[in-house]
């Protein structure tokens, strides 16, 4: 008797654990009477959910159901004396500046003092190219972020290569001079988080098929366009769209990469209507053509005849 | 003896002053959210006419709190408090009062204690 209900209460810790793993903390483990080792472990599960909630996702954090949302090699062009003469487009996003605020812009502007520093210290020693240090950015209005990155030179240039992987950001921090300002927009965008978050999970749910229109799409919601575009745009940087024919072309890339698939049927399976329309999409994203990609060879994944 | 007007009781709690140590009492099936917890804090602060003491807290009428709750009584619930010694007897309680001091971080020093005796020992040193 006492066994099936232990069993029962087990059970809902399991749900509530996942529910918590699906970045839900509202739900609670409903308590009973009982003092027993098991009622101690709902009780702190309850207490724990609530800390979670207020804590880590009172700006609006949204899982992104991946701990690197993606890895980008980026890479930034120094001349002799430090200021950015080149990057990947990438970096721009990143640092949270445009293209142009970047192009001459000295490297002390975007690394603290300390890791231009280290940075002299290490081409100073003559240390042999390339080496990694950790360099301390400053993006535009975020915390600094500590990124490895790789300083080399090229041959026969003075112009100095840093390369990095620009880490992912998921905003779930805001520093303390932003909150009083910002307090009733982020009420607002906590509330928008668990919509979003659905929005999110269907486009990744349904990449074969076109994205259907904003105004389908805040019917389906229940919302106005305004505002799913504009919370989307929030908590992922990047519009619906974009978001959407990115995540398809990098799911079309994986599929090339790892399968024997023919093109044209991995660019219907991955929602574009024909092939041309594919490959100019793909290219413009990744700079080669689809065809140019090594495939798996020995991949176990059957061949689709059209 | 207690007397009589070192005696406080509200709907939540029954407090009193013996030997400098202020004796702070939940009543049974006592549930602390924000609106408890300010009530509690209010009156007592009140009640101790600026002075500050020791407080032995006897939580075992506690049965369940929300984060307000243990927020509130962690910051503002501190305020004339030398030191806090809570006694509990139950698991259930001994989770709720770990979890205060460790994650609710009360801003004055919190002891747990099964038994008022020992209670008292720890909360001497600072009368």
């Amino acid at each position: 008797m006492k066994k099936a209900y232990n069993e029962e209460r087990i059970v809902t810790m399991h749900q509530m654990l996942f529910e918590m793993a699906r970045g839900n903390f509202n739900s609670r483990i409903p308590l009973s009477s009982n003092d027993e080792e098991l009622e101690t472990l709902v009780v702190l599960i309850n207490m724990v959910a609530e800390e979670m909630k207020e804590s880590i996702f009172n700006v609006g954090y949204v899982n992104a159901h991946r701990k690197l949302q993606f890895i980008a090699q980026s890479t930034l062009v120094l001349d002799a004396s430090f200021s950015i003469k080149s990057f990947t487009a990438e970096i721009a996003y990143f640092l949270g500046y445009s293209e142009s605020e970047l192009i001459d812009l000295p490297l002390a502007g975007i690394i603290t003092t300390v890791s231009l520093q280290q940075l002299h210290d290490v081409l100073d020693a003559n240390v042999s190219l390339p080496t990694t240090i950790a360099l301390d950015f400053t993006p535009n209005e975020h915390l600094p972020v500590s990124v490895s990155c790789t300083i080399g030179r090229l041959v026969n240039s003075s112009e100095i290569i840093l390369n990095l992987v620009t880490p992912a950001r998921k905003d779930s921090y805001r520093p303390l001079m932003y909150e009083n300002e910002n307090e009733k927009y982020l009420k607002t965008r906590k509330a928008d988080a668990l919509l979003i978050q659905k929005l999110y999970d269907y486009i990744l749910a349904h990449l074969e098929e076109p994205l259907p229109s904003l105004k389908v799409l805040s019917s389906e919601f229940g919302t106005n366009e305004h505002k799913l575009k504009d919370g989307f745009r929030h908590f992922f940087k990047t519009s619906i769209y974009q978001f959407y024919n990115d995540e398809r072309l990098k799911r079309a890339y994986f599929m090339i990469e790892h399968t024997t698939i023919p093109l044209k049927n991995i660019s219907v399976m991955n929602g574009f209507n024909d092939y041309p329309n594919f490959s100019k999409s793909f290219k413009k994203r990744f700079g080669f053509s689809p065809y140019e990609i090594k495939r798996n060879e020995t991949g176990s994944t059957s061949i689709l005849e059209d | 003896m207690i007397a009589a007007h070192h005696f406080y009781e509200n709907d939540f709690a029954r407090f009193w002053i013996t030997d400098g140590i202020l004796f702070f009492e939940y009543k049974p099936n006592t549930i602390i959210d924000l609106k408890v917890a300010q009530c509690v804090v209010t009156d007592r602060i009140h009640f101790q006419n600026e002075r500050s003491y020791p407080i032995l807290c006897d939580i075992r009428g506690i049965v369940a709190t929300d984060k307000s709750g243990r927020d509130h009584l962690a910051q503002s619930g501190s305020i004339l408090t030398k030191a806090v010694a809570l006694i509990v007897h139950e698991k259930v309680s001994l989770i709720i009062s770990t979890f205060y001091v460790e994650i609710s971080k009360p801003s004055v020093p919190t002891q747990i204690f099964t038994k008022e005796d020992d209670a008292l020992v720890y909360l001497k040193r600072f009368v």
